[in-house]
């Protein structure tokens, strides 16, 4: 078999492969772990494209590991929200790994971050990947340990504790979801969600299942009032991991939500259900803007508008409900705003962590006139700011654009309000950072500014940022991906432009 | 009731008493054991459900699955109790309040 | 391959998007110093498309989910005014002295960008796309230099301008919801056109939504405050032409509404501004005034839905006057308190001012009897008290520019190092000519018509009045200026608008202050939930921001947190039973 041919079999693999491959690699020497990072997330980038194209060409894949196959072997599914997903994680990892490479000087000190990282980015990989029940929650187990190693690897003691608590609602939510892996194989006796979506019907223990499973991972999803954990370890970490953590892991357990409540459940969804996950997402917007609002730090402020953005992607339970048109564009709004809130809420990490690289500190009231000193950290975070605030031309809005018309479609406009009032809300979080950026220098800022902020640094928080953009004009490829093998509930009927 | 069902009751008891050890336990070592009772109780659930099918052989299954989650469950553990005795170190206490989270300050980019 | 039939659209479209390039050039370090030399320019090649692009438009279904770019009549007149006056503005810029000025030629080309494109775009999504994209650059432009007034005006300008969005986008969205459908058309269609006309009346300074009109103004860059005042509220303007539902029977319960603001701002407007100490502000409520006159037309056109085409031309001949106009004087204010001799420039300026009063042979001439021709046939009583009051709307409109010129030739002698080169005069030169040229060249039929009228002598004593009235006031006030200066700046810039404004900037600056101290805040008790609270100086009435900031900390204690996930878990198990 020619190599170009076993590649494209072996895509799904490959994927897991390489960033698994070069984490143990990474972890061998001191002087190892740049550049193994770095290699391995070039290769990604290939692999990720090709497999988006592969769905893209050829509808859902699907790959038995050693050939085994269900109910006993391991199957990966490849629809077209995983193949989404990787690519994202793919994109932003690269620019992330290109970052650090930047960001962490002292390399002794800081060896096992790449090591680290890649296991995280192996790990997500196979979550987006996974076809079982139980198979993901090992993923979701391997996704928390590193990244609970990575919070802790600055040692100081804030970040510490930061960790800890992390780390304590990670396996608690681990095992709800856990014991509801158990119920669910007792009421359906099977795991493999292709299966599982034949053989679901109404039973008590079933239902009890869905309900502990979706209690654990919102825990590690940190909708409100679970966000206890998030803001201290999003904000502790250092910058490259903030950025990792808010864009892609919180997504990794809402991923396995979405497959659960409408890829297999979606009969069952129980109105109720919907709505309380619809009404809990409407106050993390309000009450995490609230909350970014009044933060002094760049970063705590950055870590609470993800309180707030993770609020958007629950209002696609109830929305998805109405089915029909309303059902895929809440579906590819939902997954056009996790995707877009990525690309963002990275740029704007990336961007404090510059910040506090330039500074030593990321107090807002002494980042005065920064945008004179370093334009494109400034620029990066504006930019990142307007999909933030769900304007146009990005990423933000189109998701938004379609959450509100599958609101104004079902009938239940009120979320729309919801929608419209969170962009008016991040509109104050983010000027109150660019009012400060553009802003005049108090005494003392220049003094305090080392002007230490590499390119790598300043230029992949921009990309980032116009990434998130680039989505808004030229996401029609995109948003034609994201519904190929789409739930029952929202497929078979074409997405409205 | 069958001693199957004695189990996965028995599981759920277990399961809510880690949880209360977790709440009310400031000690991080009581929460790290008290999250291992509820893991436990979690196992003796799936002991109960290998009952579900006919005969006299259990499922293996389930099996399988808790064996993963044993091996999940002692490298968090382990993982949980090295962060816990470094918090100690550095704070001189073993709790979630030995650290102000909420405010920060340098990061790792010295 | 593009089809040939589609050619035009895109040419205009991508004229329009030129100055993108020269924003792009003033962020790269490489590219700098030549995007800023040739910022000022990157309008010339929307003006060539307006002028020499036939119409048409054609679909873009690949950007931002779909829109629809090209050029009509109304498109190509509000593309001309738009290119022309920001060509001056940047003219005038680049012979300024304007600090940082990469940063300023960046975000100046981004606005001007999102104003000429939202020209070129005739399908809602396009149009807020650009407007957005105008406004928000603007910001930048608003608090450039820096400092506290710039950061107060920043704010005011980011509030109004952030409600405005969300109004326009929600009008929208109601649109599309009735495109699609869903919904009663009898009572989404009332709905969308009163979000439309709150949200473009922000941005046209309607009386009631002005407030940030005389902020904004006086503390942005001259060239910035003339591009704003002469062409951006100029947006609204188009965006109720592009998207109200003229011409149908909808919309009638809205005219008189309409007309009654409209009229109230013209009036509002000049009552106002003559209270006013600095130039700008007395220029910012003077375009509160004339769009207010432009308002007025708009009503009429809703209010007699057979009208909305003849609104429509007087609306846009309106402002593509207005337009040239106030930019010339804004650009003049600045160009006099520079010059060593300020003369020659007052007399300069004295051309704009009175063709707004509606000078015969000037473009206000025409513009007015367009707009009477419109509002002649008003409905009921409208028509005879419009017939009444626009006259003195202009007397009105006279005082204004006297109280401006007086200001003007008052203000503070000339600083010899900013003496204006060549370029700023050339810009204001360029601008009086558009002043005293446009309407005569006018393609239109019915606007040549009204340029003939405004010749005839019943025509010309209707012009002459009001300014001839407005003047002697004028003499009288300034005679009597022992009694009569008493009352100057007895209205503050802001007026209805100042307690709200002062009372919301305490607020904030106080926050900023008592977090710039380093007492502890309620932050802390994450700390030791069972400690109790260190002495701290209790605040005697705590913010609803630090309230919300207590019971955030009480949320993120750890015993609650779980607690609460026990209490989520026992509500989903029982809601999926």
């Amino acid at each position: 078999m020619p190599l170009s041919e076993w590649v494209g079999a072996q895509l799904p693999a490959l994927v897991i492969l390489v960033p698994l491959t070069a984490a143990p690699v990474a972890f061998l020497g001191v002087r190892l772990g740049r550049p193994v990072a770095l290699v391995s997330a070039l290769m990604s980038q290939p692999l990720a494209i090709a497999l988006a194209l592969e769905v893209a060409r050829e509808g859902v894949l699907r790959y038995e590991i050693g050939g085994w196959g269900a109910p006993l072997g391991i199957d990966f599914v490849v629809d077209g929200l995983a193949a989404t997903m990787i690519l994202v994680t793919s994109v932003i990892g690269l620019l992330i790994t290109v970052y650090a490479s930047g960001y962490f000087t002292d390399q002794d000190r800081y060896r096992f971050f790449w090591p680290l990282w890649l296991f995280l980015w192996a790990s997500l990989h196979a979550l987006f990947l996974s076809g079982d029940a139980f198979n993901l929650y090992v993923c979701l187990e391997l996704v928390s340990m590193s990244a609970v190693a990575l919070v802790a690897l600055t040692a100081r003691r804030e970040a510490l504790v930061a960790a800890m608590r992390y780390m304590l609602a990670a396996i608690l939510g681990s095992l709800f979801y856990l014991l509801g892996v158990a119920l669910l194989y007792a009421a359906f006796g099977s795991l493999d969600m292709a299966t599982l979506r034949g053989a679901i019907r109404p039973d008590v223990t079933g239902q009890a299942a869905f309900a502990l499973m979706t209690v654990g991972l919102l825990l590690k999803t940190a909708l409100f009032p679970l966000h206890f954990w998030l803001p201290p370890a999003h904000a502790n970490a250092p910058s490259p991991v903030s950025a990792a953590l808010s864009a892609l892991v919180v997504k990794g357990s809402f991923y396995i939500l979405i497959r659960l409540w409408i890829d297999v459940g979606s009969p069952s969804v129980a109105p109720g259900t919907a709505h309380l996950l619809g009404v809990l997402g409407s106050v993390a917007i309000v009450w995490g803007s609230i909350q970014a609002l009044r933060q002094e730090r760049l970063k705590m402020l950055v870590a609470y508008s993800t309180v707030a953005q993770i609020g958007y992607l629950f209002l696609l339970f109830p929305l998805v409900r109405a089915g029909g048109v309303a059902a895929a564009d809440a579906w590819t709004g939902g997954v056009f705003h996790a995707v877009s809130h990525a690309l963002a809420k990275s740029a704007m990490f990336l961007a404090a962590g510059t910040v506090l690289a330039r500074l030593g500190h990321d107090r807002i009231e002494g980042v005065g006139g920064l945008s004179r000193r370093a334009p494109l950290t400034a620029m990066a975070f504006g930019l990142a700011g307007v999909t933030m605030m769900g304007l146009p031309p990005s990423g933000g809005f189109v998701a938004k654009w379609q959450m509100i018309s599958a609101s104004v479609l079902s009938g239940e406009w009120w979320w729309a309000v919801v929608i419209v009032a969170g962009g008016l809300l991040a509109a104050g979080y983010v000027f109150r950072v660019i009012g400060r950026f553009l802003g005049r220098e108090e005494a003392g800022d220049r003094e305090a500014d080392t002007g230490r902020s590499p390119r790598t640094m300043e230029w992949t928080a921009l990309a980032l940022a116009l990434g998130a953009l680039v989505l808004g004009v030229a996401g029609q490829p995109l948003l034609d991906l994201i519904p190929i093998g789409a739930p029952a509930l929202v497929a078979g009927i074409g997405v409205t432009p | 009731m069958t001693q199957a069902d004695l189990y996965t009751v028995a599981g759920g008891v277990l399961f809510t008493i880690g949880l209360y050890g977790l709440i009310t336990r400031p000690h991080l070592l009581y929460k790290v054991l008290a999250l291992n009772v509820a893991s436990g109780g979690v196992f003796m659930v799936f002991v109960g459900v290998a009952r579900r099918v006919p005969g006299p052989a259990p499922d293996p299954l389930p099996h399988a699955m808790v064996l993963t989650g044993i091996v999940v469950t002692v490298s968090s553990t382990a993982y949980a109790l090295a962060l816990a005795k470094r918090i100690f170190t550095e704070t001189g206490m073993a709790t979630l309040d030995s650290a102000d989270t909420m405010e920060g300050g340098e990061d790792a980019a010295e | 391959m593009i089809p040939l039939s589609t050619l035009p659209a895109w040419t205009a479209f991508a004229a329009a998007l030129v100055p993108l390039l020269t924003a792009a050039g003033c962020a790269l370090p490489l590219t700098r110093g030549s995007a800023v030399r040739l910022a000022p320019l990157a309008a010339v090649p929307a003006l060539a498309a307006a002028v020499a692009v036939p119409d048409g438009s054609i679909a873009v279904p690949w950007l931002a989910s779909g829109i629809e770019v090209g050029l009509d009549g109304t498109g190509r007149a509000f593309l001309s005014l738009v290119a022309v006056v920001w060509t001056a503005a940047g003219l005038y810029a680049a012979g300024s002295p304007i600090v940082d000025r990469a940063r300023f030629f960046g975000l100046f080309s981004l606005a001007m960008a999102g104003n000429l494109a939202l020209c070129c775009t005739t399908d809602p999504v396009g149009f807020y796309i650009f407007f957005a994209m105008m406004a928000l650059s603007t910001y930048g432009l608003v608090v450039h230099g820096g400092g506290e007034a710039k950061r107060r005006a920043g704010r005011v300008y980011i509030a109004f301008v952030v409600a405005g969005e969300a109004l326009l986008i929600s009008g929208l969205f109601v649109i599309g919801a009735a495109a699609l459908g869903v919904g009663a058309d009898s009572i989404l269609g009332p709905i969308s056109t009163a979000l439309l006309l709150v949200a473009f009346g922000i941005k046209m300074g309607t009386v009631g939504l002005h407030g940030w009109l005389p902020i904004a103004h006086p503390v942005a860059p001259t060239p910035a405050s003339a591009v704003l005042s002469g062409v951006m509220l100029k947006a609204g303007t188009l965006g109720l032409i592009r998207f109200l539902p003229g011409g149908q029977a909808e919309t009638i319960p809205f005219g008189t509404i309409v007309i009654a603001f409209g009229l109230a701002s013209a009036f509002y407007g000049a009552a106002v501004g003559v209270f006013q100490t600095v130039p700008k502000t007395v220029l910012a409520y003077s375009s509160v005034s004339q769009l207010g006159l432009i308002t007025v037309a708009i009503g009429t056109g809703l209010a007699v839905p057979d009208l909305w085409p003849a609104a429509v031309t007087a609306a846009t001949v309106y402002a593509v006057h207005h337009g040239l106009a106030k930019a010339a004087l804004f650009l003049g204010t600045d160009l006099a308190a520079r010059s060593t001799r300020r003369t020659p420039v007052l007399v300069a300026l004295s051309l704009p001012a009175l063709a707004l009063a509606g000078l015969p042979l000037a473009s206000g001439a025409v513009a007015k009897i367009v707009l009477k021709e419109a509002t002649g046939s008003a409905p009921g009583a409208w028509s005879a008290a419009l017939e009444a009051l626009l006259p003195i709307a202009a007397v009105g409109t006279t005082l204004l520019m006297a109280r401006f010129l007086y200001l003007v030739a008052m203000g503070p002698k000339a600083d010899r190092k900013s003496v204006p080169g060549p370029l700023a005069v050339g810009a204001v030169a360029l601008l009086l000519i558009g002043v005293g040229a446009t309407l005569w060249i006018w393609p239109a039929g019915e606007v040549r018509y009204a340029a003939e009228k405004s010749l005839q002598a019943k025509y010309l004593w209707a012009a002459f009045w009001p300014i001839g009235s407005g003047i002697a006031i004028a003499s009288a006030v300034w005679a009597a200026r022992a009694t009569t200066s008493r009352f100057a700046g007895v209205i503050p810039s802001a007026d209805v608008y100042a307690p709200v404004f002062a009372w919301a900037h305490g607020r904030l600056e106080e926050r900023e202050r008592r977090v710039a101290t380093p007492l502890p805040t309620p932050a802390t008790p994450i700390l030791a939930p069972e400690r109790p609270a260190a002495a701290e100086p209790a605040p005697s009435e705590p913010s609803l921001l630090a309230r919300a900031g207590l019971l955030e900390s009480a949320l993120l204690n750890w015993p609650t947190a779980i607690s609460a996930l026990c209490v989520l878990a026992v509500l989903l198990l029982l809601l999926a039973a």
